[in-house]
Parts: structure tokens; C-alpha cells; sequence
């Protein structure tokens, strides 16, 4: 299933390998968010002054009793503007958020499109590798040092954008069937799974392509639900995006975006 | 899927093949493959590189050349 729109196509959201790697990585220790070194070294080294957010991709599906996942696209677009509103209006409720210009596809030509497409596709297979390789090695044990290559830079000179905020997430809601099936395998000692939620972020800098910054938010059971206006702009959202910006550099690179 | 090459190849002193290919996954990610192969007495050898091809593939692809140029039985 492809969810990109940004040419009239689908491209993909979290695929299988991805999603493997998320829970792999969640069962490792440390802290979640990943800044690029550079940035570890020197806060300053990167001056951005516009960051955008890239179209968001959050796929959200319905869990039935029987264990069959079905993706809702309604649910779907719904999660998408629900983030995406909370991430662009939340700019000056915490000082934590700089992001408040979404990104404008329909200026980009068709080849310009199609390359941006293909490097979030490749940022989606960047991302698994940096955490199935944290699950391998545990988190802190290798440099952050992941890039895109330099093809986004024509963003940079040509539109004047420094770098983008991209944010994929699945959530699969389980029925109430499925919620009973699991009540009932409970009684019996049997354990049937939930629904779950991810979400994914990572900010990439069009003139080098490195990522800057990266950070997940998973919760199994679910407890979350992303289609959930209020629960995206107040409680629950503000989680994760609290938890993105809990790192002192990250927090710091974020206000500097800011000023 | 594209073959961007496909020729014999000399690898550990034996007569074996060099193939080049490029493909898009469903999320339109181009991705490009060598695959180099011999046979001999003991079995099928099969030496294989991929990457994206954007950025990756060519950042890398040396040192797979070296790993195939250094390989021996």
C-alpha cells in the first residue's frame, strides 16, 4: 500500500522491515532520539533558518477478531491532518516546535517531485537500517552519521529550504471483537495482541542530505489513537512530541531554528 | 527489472559471470545489484552487492570491487 500523494502516487509508508525494526528497537535500552554528530559536536554548525513538514504518511488500520489487518483510508487522512495540525500549530505552546509551514509539492516539477518522492522512500529504508543495526548494537554504539545523499539539494537552491521534517506512523485499532477475543484468551492464559501505534520522525538537511535528527514513539496495546484530534493536539500527541524534544541537543537546534 | 550488465568475469581463477541489475521497489526506491558467480568443484559461489542507488550504491560499490577482486577459495 502506498501512501505518498505528492504526485498522484502512492509510495509507501512503514513497510514490513521497517516495522520489524521499530519493535526490535523499542526493546532496546537508552534514549530514542538520534542527533547527527556534527550536531553533537557543535549545536551552531548547522544555521537553518526554514524547515518545512514533508507530507506526512501515517497508515491506519482496523484489527478484526480473527487477527485480519485491513487498512481504513478515511482513519487514514484523518491521522495525517490530526498530526499535521498538531505539529504545525503547537509553534509557541511549549516554544518546543518550529515547523509551521507545510511543505508546497505543487510548486516542484514532476522530475523534482519524483525525486523527492524516491528520497523519502530511501530515508524510510535509512531509518530501518539505523535501528535494526541500534537492536543489533545497542543504542549509543555507533556514530549518527546516516544520510540521503546530496539529491535534495536543488531544494536548498532553488526554493530556499533548508531542511524537512519527516513524519511516518502506523496505527492499527483493534474491533471490539478483537478486544473480546483477547479478553477471553486472557481467561484461558492465551495471549492475543493488540492493536499498536508508531511514530516515526526525522529531520533531514536538503543541502547535505544528513539526518540531523531522529526519534520514534511506540506503543503496543493500543493505548494511543491517532485519529483522535484532541487526544493528537493535547495529551497523547504532546507525548511523543515532548519525548522528540526531550534531547538537550535537539531542544537547543530547535530553538536556534526559531530565532 | 533492468540489466545494465551482464559479462564473464574471471573471479578466484575461475571462468565465472558479472551481472548488473536495477530495480524499483513499490515505494519507487531505485535499487542496483552485482551479482558475480562461479562454479567449481565444490559448489556455487555467489558474491553479491546492493544498495539504493541513490547515494549508496556508488558511495560503496569499491569496496565490494575489492572484496571480488581479493576473493579466494
Amino acid at each position: 500500500m502506498n501512501k505518498w500523494r505528492i504526485c498522484g502516487c502512492r509510495t509507501g509508508g512503514l513497510h514490513e522491515y521497517l516495522l520489524v525494526s521499530v519493535f526490535l528497537a523499542g526493546c532496546a535500552s537508552g534514549p530514542a532520539a538520534k542527533v547527527h554528530y556534527t550536531l553533537e559536536q557543535d549545536p551552531a554548525s548547522r544555521p537553518l533558518q526554514r524547515v518545512v513538514l514533508l507530507p506526512v504518511d501515517v497508515d491506519v488500520y482496523e484489527l478484526s477478531a480473527g487477527g485480519v489487518k485491513e487498512e481504513v483510508p478515511e482513519w487514514s487522512r484523518s491521522a495525517e491532518a490530526n498530526i499535521r495540525s498538531a505539529l504545525l500549530v503547537s509553534r509557541g505552546g511549549g516554544g518546543n516546535c518550529c515547523v509551521t509551514e507545510p511543505a508546497d509539492i505543487s510548486r516542484l516539477t514532476p522530475e523534482e517531485r519524483e525525486l523527492l518522492e524516491e528520497h523519502l522512500a530511501l530515508f524510510n529504508t535509512v531509518i530501518a537500517n539505523v535501528l535494526s543495526w541500534e537492536s543489533i548494537r545497542g543504542t549509543g554504539a555507533q556514530r549518527f552519521d546516516y544520510t540521503l545523499g546530496e539529491g535534495l539539494a536543488f531544494l536548498k537552491t532553488r526554493y530556499g529550504i533548508d531542511a524537512g521534517l519527516v513524519i511516518l506512523g502506523e496505527d492499527v485499532v483493534s474491533t471490539a471483537g478483537r478486544k473480546t477475543t483477547a479478553l477471553v484468551g486472557a481467561m484461558f492464559g492465551v495471549a492475543v495482541p493488540l492493536g499498536h501505534s508508531i511514530l516515526m520522525g526525522g529531520l533531514v538537511d536538503f543541502a547535505s542530505g544528513d539526518l540531523l535528527w531522529m526519534n520514534y514513539q511506540v506503543a503496543a496495546g493500543g493505548t494511543e489513537d491517532l485519529r483522535d484530534p484532541d487526544s493528537c493536539s493535547t495529551t497523547r500527541m504532546r507525548r511523543p512530541s515532548r519525548r522528540w524534544t526531550s534531547h538537550p541537543r535537539p531542544r537547543c537546534y530547535l530553538r536556534n531554528l526559531q530565532s | 527489472m533492468t540489466i545494465l550488465g551482464n559479462e564473464p568475469l574471471e573471479i578466484a581463477g575461475h571462468s565465472g559471470f558479472s551481472v548488473h541489475l536495477r530495480f524499483k521497489t513499490d515505494a519507487g526506491l531505485r535499487i542496483e545489484l552485482l551479482v558475480r558467480g562461479f562454479v567449481d568443484e565444490q559448489g556455487f559461489y555467489l558474491l553479491m552487492y546492493r544498495a539504493p542507488t541513490l547515494h549508496y550504491f556508488a558511495r560503496d560499490r569499491q569496496v565490494f570491487e575489492s572484496v571480488s577482486e581479493s576473493f579466494r577459495i
